[in-house]
């Protein structure tokens, strides 16, 4: 596995955001849809406040094994990123 | 990573970029859901429909949310290291510019080198300053504080300068007491490339970004206060263009009116 040299190794196990840069390049794209108001709107809820816990969750990765949280944190515990779409 | 793609789109996304760690399939956009992060403003008749807003929470190993960040437009993302410099105080890997000046010893780099149209990144500028010399907060009153900074530039947007806590100081000389630095400090900015085609001459041309800025500071001892400086600052960024490349037709997401609905 290669990971960018700014990943600090301690974090390894729960560093699920290594790949964000790489995804940022996958999205931000609205070039097949007219721009529309909604699509600028701001977030009406950035969800789940500091200090609660998570809901339990599982799904399918991408090799199709199901994950749930104690399958991907680490010592640390996680980074969770959701992102609109890995196709844009 | 979760997303509201099959675990199709994710799989050939993982294979062209070489990712291996998880990316979680949500397609009926379930976990987004619970998470509360489903973007509402999206017409449920859209192809876009099940997307949440995007952003990052920070988990403890029990599950409990420490931080989160999210950005209020879609287009604009933090990027991964500038969440590392918040959350652990460090990242390595930069570029970094080390300038001895009279009085002080600053290095400064940005957190990422190479960067994408709507990318958040944070300018860092470490400081060391001699036993017995201080420079004056920004809360100062009656004396020029240190500031950080940039150039105005429609390729970029910047956050405000983020300074640390001050030290507060008696001067017995002139019995009075200001807020300073002294010894080692850290001063930070986040910048957001422009989104939209405007970096595009540039990613046309040498794909170079350049920010500008400047240090201005005043340098005071236990007995003397030294002339303000002013340190020019730059910082060479190299940009990307986004990458449009598709997953197959045959997998790529459906409008729910087509498929039924989900």
């Amino acid at each position: 596995m290669t990971l960018p040299s700014w990943i600090p190794s301690s974090l390894l196990p729960s560093a699920i955001w290594a790949f964000l840069p790489l995804l940022l390049s996958a999205q931000a794209q609205q070039g097949r849809f007219q721009n529309e108001p909604w699509m600028t709107a701001p977030p009406t809820s950035t969800g789940i406040a500091v200090g609660q816990k998570i809901p339990p969750f599982k799904a399918p990765d991408q090799s199709g094994q199901v994950r749930d949280f104690n399958s991907i944190r680490g010592p640390k515990g996680a980074a969770i990123v959701f992102n609109r779409s890995a196709d844009w | 990573m979760i997303t509201y793609d099959s675990a199709e789109i994710l799989a050939d996304f993982s294979k062209r970029r070489n990712i291996t760690l998880p990316l979680l399939a949500d397609p009926k956009s379930e976990i987004i859901r619970a998470f509360g992060v489903l973007n509402t403003s999206v017409p449920p008749t859209h192809l876009w429909y099940g997307v949440p807003y995007p952003g990052t929470f920070i988990v403890d190993q029990n599950g409990v949310v420490k931080s989160k960040y999210f950005e209020d437009l879609y287009s604009e993302r933090y990027s991964a290291p500038t969440i590392l410099l918040r959350e652990f105080g460090s990242v390595a890997g930069t570029r970094q510019t080390t300038v001895r000046a009279d009085h002080l010893e600053l290095n400064y780099y940005s957190t990422r080198d190479v960067v994408r149209p709507g990318l958040r990144l944070t300018l860092v500028a470490d400081f060391q300053l001699p036993p017995k010399m201080h420079v004056y907060a920004p809360e100062v009153k009656n004396y020029i504080p240190i500031r950080f900074e940039l150039d105005p530039s429609p390729n970029y947007k910047a956050a405000a300068a983020e300074y640390p806590k001050a030290d507060i100081l008696f001067l017995p000389a002139i019995k009075e007491t200001v807020p300073v630095y002294q010894g080692k400090f850290r001063v930070t900015q986040d910048v957001t490339a422009a989104g939209g085609n405007v970096l595009q001459p540039i990613i046309a041309a040498k794909g170079e970004l350049k920010i500008t800025g400047k240090l201005r500071y005043q340098a005071c001892d236990d007995k003397i206060c030294y002339l303000p400086e002013t340190l020019p600052l730059e910082w060479t960024l190299k940009v990307e263009p986004l990458d449009r490349e598709r997953v197959p037709e045959a997998i790529q997401h459906k409008p729910p009116a087509a498929t039924g609905g989900s």
